[in-house]
């Protein structure tokens, strides 16, 4: 079994750079049991603009 | 977190209103309630979880909560309220956790709920200022996790199952949960469905003619796999449950003076049946290696008896081998003279005929190659003999492993049937059998749903393959598919990372478990949580090492249960202090109903002496029996408050026309 920091070391530099926002962003939810629908989708967006932005062209 | 009081109204057995305010005292941290075996110690655990999260976990889950004699004496259709109030401290704050339900009085011993229960939650902040909650639900459970509850409020009865062997899915749960994994847990879902499905869209949207066809079918396929996976998921689940429930089953029938060898018997069975498994899936792999390697060498017999009888008859012809070697002729040259004596000069016509003969030779390299053929010809025909020989040894193998498996089940079977004739177990067994049903009925929709869903996965590899195909000659929608790539990627790394992480927690907590259990067990055993995230036992055997404990009584198991509960509640304790990205930790109280129930003495004194080092605020739940001795000594050196439950029980010479509890602060013994 790797260690965490093995499996974030295997990944690409751009996975790296989009796994840190994307966990991030969900720690904003963390003390929900089910995340409100609104939370859900603003999350969603959120995620979406943080790919766009890591692969621009 | 410090509990100070609950309030409970007309729940289960409390009638009208009742309150116990609990010590918030550090020195003396422990409030002691007891009450005889019916008189209300369960309903008072589960009033915590019904004001918190709205659940119980009564058999009829929330239905029959509401106090029957609260029904019986309300006027039919008038309306009747139930509710629990908690009032806490947490982080400076004072809460007041409040959840009501309203009924309507029906005819006789029945009311109607006139909706589903209503949570608030109001507190006093630092400064002194009021708030009320918009969301009580989420907040409280900020304060403290629902699926981390059960881990601070229990029936000490009940959680020796976490020591059982099929109990790892939940080990493994709690770890997820004290380690807050449960964003992991989203945002690889999220992922993997809504942000996959939005690049799939944006591509095809840029997309036109075959790339937008193929586009479809991924997101099609990727929704079905996922849907398949949720599904799986619930099986597994419920999976696990029914293998808890079975395993507990079972350890009630051991006790059961009158069958415990049948049981025994029947359990040693089952487990022959899961060697014969393991060895038909062992041998069934063997078998398609052989055929998947080998097996084109059942249809080569013909050609191979064909070739070699041709290459038997050059060699009856003398055609093959050359009786002339290229070395020998180079030999006779160098000589100078033939093996007849007669002289070979360089340049003569004898000396050009040799050399025609070796050149004929060494150009078409025929004789190597006709004895290798031979060779291989040879070799491939032993093969071929060995292969069948193989095929026919594994199909008697699994042939014989059918016929034990049946003969077991049938002899099962029986022992079913004979436990089932004794008086004590037979709903038990009944019940036995009925999971056992279910279970072969999960296992098997859990089997063709891996399988289902490996097919589609074969199907999306193939459309990839093709999406890039089309990729590499059209060059639409790249952007799209490189950011589709990116969110896989993405969740397929948090998922792993999960596990990773979900595994440094347990290997951390079992060191925890052990140091624990040590200090308490008096045999030379210790504890783990292994790699299938199963709380073992383990002992040393001289001459055979470290050898796991499969026998283990209801108190070694309730004693390795609850180091399981200590370690997780010292981590939290631990993580409140420096909370992180995942973990948040908490100081919580704890709150034990029955926990010394199946404890010897020596076990009880040594479990009750570390009770209250578990958390800064400890509430027990006893009967008169499980007080006395060894338990009220130690619980007394850190005794806060006292309360008795009392039980009316109606019947005959009893002014009581219905059951009710109330309590009183203090205990007579």
């Amino acid at each position: 079994m790797k260690t965490p920091k093995e499996v974030i070391n295997s990944a690409s530099q751009e996975a790296q750079s989009v796994i840190n926002k994307v966990l991030k962003i969900h720690q904003e939810g963390k003390h929900y049991r089910a995340l409100p629908a609104e939370m859900e989708r603003d999350f969603c967006e959120r995620i979406i603009k943080v790919i766009k932005d890591e692969i621009k062209s | 977190m410090k509990l100070k009081k609950l309030t409970i109204r007309n729940f289960r057995q409390f009638y009208g209103e009742v309150s116990i305010s609990f010590s918030t005292d550090e020195q003396a941290s422990v409030t002691v309630i007891h009450g005889e075996n019916g008189a209300g110690k369960t309903s008072l655990l589960n009033a915590f979880k019904w004001v918190l999260y709205g659940t119980t976990d009564f058999d009829t889950n929330n239905q029959n909560i509401l106090s029957e004699r609260a029904i019986a004496e309300a006027d039919q259709g008038s309306p009747i309220v139930m509710s629990v109030t908690l009032e806490f401290d947490d982080e400076g704050a004072s809460y007041t956790a409040h959840r009501e339900q309203k009924f309507t009085k029906g005819e006789g011993l029945y009311a109607d709920s006139l909706g589903p229960s209503v949570p608030s939650l109001t507190w006093i902040d630092t400064a002194g200022l009021s708030k009320s909650s918009s969301n009580p639900g989420s907040q409280l459970n900020q304060i403290l996790p629902e699926d981390m509850h059960s881990y601070f409020f229990f029936n000490g009865e009940r959680i020796e199952k976490l020591a059982y062997n099929s109990a790892s899915p939940q080990i493994r749960e709690a770890i997820k949960a004290l380690m807050g994994l449960n964003i992991l847990d989203r945002a690889e879902k999220q992922l993997k469905g809504a942000v996959v499905r939005h690049f799939n869209k944006e591509a095809k949207d840029n997309s036109s003619g075959n790339m937008s066809e193929l586009l479809d079918e991924q997101a099609k396929l990727s929704e079905k796999i996922q849907k398949k996976e949720e599904e799986i998921y619930n099986w597994e689940k419920t999976l696990s449950e029914i293998d808890l429930e079975i395993e507990a089953i079972d350890k009630r029938l051991f006790s059961i003076a009158a069958i415990s060898e049948k049981q025994k018997r029947r359990k040693e069975l089952e487990e022959q049946i899961d060697q014969i498994k393991r060895d038909t899936e062992h041998s069934s792999s063997a078998l398609d290696k052989i055929i998947t390697e080998r097996g084109f060498l059942a249809f080569i017999d013909a050609p191979l008896t064909e070739v070699k009888q041709y290459l038997d008859d050059m060699r009856i012809r003398g055609e093959m081998p050359s009786k002339v070697k290229p070395t020998f002729i180079d030999d006779l040259i160098e000589l100078g003279k033939c093996i007849c004596g007669q002289p070979l000069e360089v340049g003569s016509d004898s000396v050009a005929a040799l050399e025609s003969y070796k050149t004929t030779i060494e150009d078409n390299g025929i004789e190597e190659q006709f004895i290798t053929l031979f060779g291989e010809i040879s070799h491939l025909q032993t093969a071929r003999a060995s292969m069948f020989s193989s095929i026919s040894g594994l199909i008697n193998k699994l042939n014989d492993l059918a016929d034990r498996r049946k003969d077991l089940l049938g002899r099962i079977d029986e022992l079913g049937e004979e436990i089932k004739g004794v008086e004590d177990s037979a709903k038990l067994e009944g019940r036995r059998a009925n999971l056992k049903d279910k279970r072969e009925q999960f296992k098997t929709a859990c089997i063709l749903g891996k399988d289902q869903n490996s097919k589609f996965e074969e199907k999306l590899r193939a459309n990839e393959k093709e999406i890039e195909k089309e990729l590499a000659s059209t060059n639409q929608a790249d952007l799209s598919q490189r950011r589709q790539q990116l969110a896989k990627e993405v969740a397929d790394t948090i998922g792993e990372l999960h596990e990773a992480m979900a595994h440094k927690v347990r290997s951390d907590l079992s060191k925890k478990v052990n140091d624990t259990f040590r200090s308490i067990m008096k045999k030379d055993y210790w504890a783990e949580i292994d790699e299938d995230f199963t709380l073992k036992i383990f002992k040393n055997i001289e001459g055979h090492g470290k050898q796991p404990v499969w026998e283990k009584s209801t108190g070694e198991n309730q004693i390795t249960s609850l180091c399981f509960i200590s370690s997780i509640v010292n981590t939290a304790k631990k993580w409140a202090s420096k909370p992180s990205a995942f973990q948040k930790g908490g100081i919580y109280p704890i709150v034990m109903d029955s926990p010394f129930g199946a404890l010897d003495p020596e076990y009880r004194q040594k479990v009750a002496a570390f009770i209250p080092a578990l958390a800064d605020q400890v509430i027990v739940m006893v009967s008169k029996s499980q007080w006395r001795g060894e338990v009220e000594s130690e619980l007394s050196k850190k005794l806060g408050k006292q309360y008795t439950l009392k039980y009316h029980k109606p019947g005959p010479g009893s002014d009581e026309k219905f059951e009710y509890t109330n309590l009183e602060e203090g205990f007579n013994g």
